[in-house]
């Protein structure tokens, strides 16, 4: 460096800290055998060149001292400049706009003046039988949907009053009708993964003197996926020899977008027309929870065990060799696929704490074939969180389901729109959400088994304020096209 | 294969937010922690870690105090502020949306999970 150290005490921390540096990566060669002069060497190769470091840590420090003095005295200069420009462009602003008024009131004048012509009467409409015409097509009209089931729904009460099948060009026509308010719902859409998909249009007001234009439906399922990113990994913790921590990411949604059954009146009108419909031929008063719900789920437990990981794990694979530092992305893949439309979704983190000594979580509660592994999914929604150390508190060897403590439920049966984010599925895209994983889940599980040793102290401050179930933060980040078929397409190195 | 500068340079300072998150305090255990979670990738001159070091603290992302290290020696530890936290979080999420519109253009594609 320019200066000496002695001289300036910024220049001798610097020097100070890469000498510490320098010692150390020393200290550590010679530790595995190097002979001291060489140990000196090898570190001072690794490091770089030290001189050339401090130089550009010092002016880091001090350069910009000189600059902000400089860019004072441009700032003040400007200042007066644009002081005075402002000046006088308000004077000559304030003369135009004095102008344009007194131009306005002119033209006003003007046309309060001018005199008004009544519009003519509308010419009578011709009596027409009441009926529904349409096309239904697949994507595009020169698509046509040949020989389609078009069902005719009262809109009361969802009941069908008339099946109806296209002709080869797609067309339809209901017959008469009495007067009243339809839907129309299409069977069997032609790329809807699984079969029995329906749609239903909207409402269509069917009454004398109305025009009813003809109708054109596309039938083509419209669909995406979204795809989850975490702000973090997911919490875990081993402490060798006696307990192990570690949690589950679930994002829970539903859309309104696709149904069970056919919609009518009697339930909440969907944000967009038209819906699919799962179950075209059943009827809507069969069914109370309409809306297509879906889950999104990771966990990091399977990474402890040292599952083999199949496909379905290929995420856990590399979140593993990737030493729990890879940002995940779980993308949805269904039956049914997403239908594009507006969503809602909430997140939550689940986890729990495992003692080392408790072998087997779930024995007892499952039939063969139907094993699953500590804080797998259904392990997480069918146990509380909690339950394997308050039984391990009550020196009990089995696990119980209806342990007495808070469990996660699959909230978005009954989540409340207002409270979960909205997030919109767009045709043919994937839509990106970041889920904050919340702060310090390890630490309080952490501080809970410290401070209690006795189950009912442990169940109470539990209910009081759990540490092992938390809501997490949902932000919309964007879209993306989708990409092809992850069964298709072998696994890859996560983004770090 | 050690990354060029113009890659790493972009990297350095998410990753010593990370590290002296992670629990690494002064300069020598913060290179040997990125040296040891990057699999001996990322730093092939551990000096170059000083500037980036440098330029966190004068933003106000890390804070720094001085002891005597067991050697005797005058030792500099550093950790996150407030902002740091912040900012670490911030600095996360714009190279995971950074890595992932180059892997797109590139070609390579995340690890996605069939599950419903």
């Amino acid at each position: 460096m320019s200066k000496s150290p002695g001289s300036d005490p910024i220049a001798a921390e610097i020097e100070a800290e890469i000498t510490d540096h320098l010692a150390s990566a020393a200290e550590q060669l010679e530790s595995q055998g190097l002979a001291p002069s060489e140990a000196r060497q090898k570190s001072e190769e690794k490091f770089g060149d030290p001189a050339a470091i401090g130089r550009c840590c010092y002016w880091i420090k001090q350069g910009d001292t000189l600059m902000f003095r400089t860019a004072t005295i441009i700032l003040l200069t400007l200042l007066c400049l644009a002081l005075g420009f402002s000046t006088f462009s308000s004077w000559q602003s304030q003369r135009q706009m004095a102008q344009q008024m007194t131009n306005l009131a002119e033209e006003l004048k003007a046309l309060a003046s001018q005199e008004k012509v009544p519009p003519s009467p509308a010419p009578p409409a011709e009596s027409k039988p009441l009926e529904i015409t349409g096309k239904v097509f697949v994507g595009s009209p020169d698509k046509p949907a040949a020989n389609a089931e078009v069902m005719i729904c009262r809109v009361s009460d969802g009941e069908i009053v008339r099946r109806i099948t296209a002709d080869a060009t797609g067309r339809f026509s209901s017959g008469p009708l009495a007067a009243g308010d339809y839907t129309l719902v299409v069977q069997d859409l032609q790329n809807a993964t699984k079969s029995g998909v329906g749609i239903q249009t909207s409402p269509i007001y069917v009454y004398a003197g109305m025009t009813i234009d003809e109708l054109q439906i596309d039938t083509k399922y419209r669909a995406g996926q979204i795809d989850v990113e975490l702000s973090e990994p997911l919490p875990k913790f081993e402490n060798p020899g006696s307990y192990t921590i570690a949690s589950r990411i679930i994002v829970a949604g539903s859309t309104a977008q696709s149904q069970l059954t056919r919609w009518s009146s009697t339930r909440p009108i969907p944000p967009r027309w038209p819906i699919f419909v799962r179950l075209p031929d059943t009827s809507p008063a069969r069914t109370t929870d309409y809306r297509q719900h879906f889950r999104l789920t990771f966990g990091n437990a399977s990474v402890l065990d040292g599952e083999e990981p199949d496909r379905r794990s290929s995420l856990i694979e590399n979140y593993a060799r990737l030493n729990g530092t890879a940002t995940l992305v779980i993308s949805h893949s269904s039956p049914i696929p997403l239908p594009a439309g507006p969503s809602s979704a909430e997140a939550f983190v689940v986890a729990d704490i495992l003692p080392h000594d408790f072998a087997d979580a779930t024995r007892g509660h499952r039939q063969p074939g139907q094993e699953s592994k500590w804080m797998d999914y259904q392990y997480a929604v069918t146990f509380p969180p909690g339950a394997v150390w308050r039984a391990k508190l009550r020196n009990e060897h089995f696990l119980m389901s209806n342990s007495p403590l808070p469990r996660f439920s699959v909230l978005s049966r009954s989540a409340k729109v207002d409270a979960a984010e909205q997030i919109t599925v767009e045709d043919g895209k994937a839509t990106r959400i970041r889920v904050e994983i919340p702060d310090n889940i390890v630490t309080r599980i952490q501080k809970l088994i410290e401070s209690t040793t006795d189950a009912t102290e442990f169940e109470e401050q539990v209910n009081r304020d759990n540490p092992f179930i938390r809501p997490a933060k949902i932000t919309v980040l964007g879209t993306e096209p989708l990409k092809a078929d992850p069964a298709n397409t072998p696994a890859s190195q996560a983004p770090q | 294969m050690k990354p060029s500068p113009d890659l790493l340079r972009g990297a350095l300072e998410p990753i010593i937010l990370e590290v002296i998150a992670a629990g690494a305090t002064y300069g020598y255990e913060i290179a040997r922690a990125i040296e040891q979670t990057s699999g001996g990738h990322l730093l092939a001159q551990e000096g170059t870690l000083y500037p980036a070091l440098h330029r966190l603290e004068k933003r106000g992302l890390l804070a720094a105090e001085w002891s005597t290290s067991p050697e005797g020696r005058q030792r500099k530890h550093y950790k996150l502020t407030a902002l740091g936290r912040k900012e670490r979080l911030a600095l996360r999420k714009e190279w995971t949306d950074f890595s992932r519109a180059v892997n797109l253009v590139l070609g390579i594609q995340h690890v996605q999970v069939a599950w419903f």
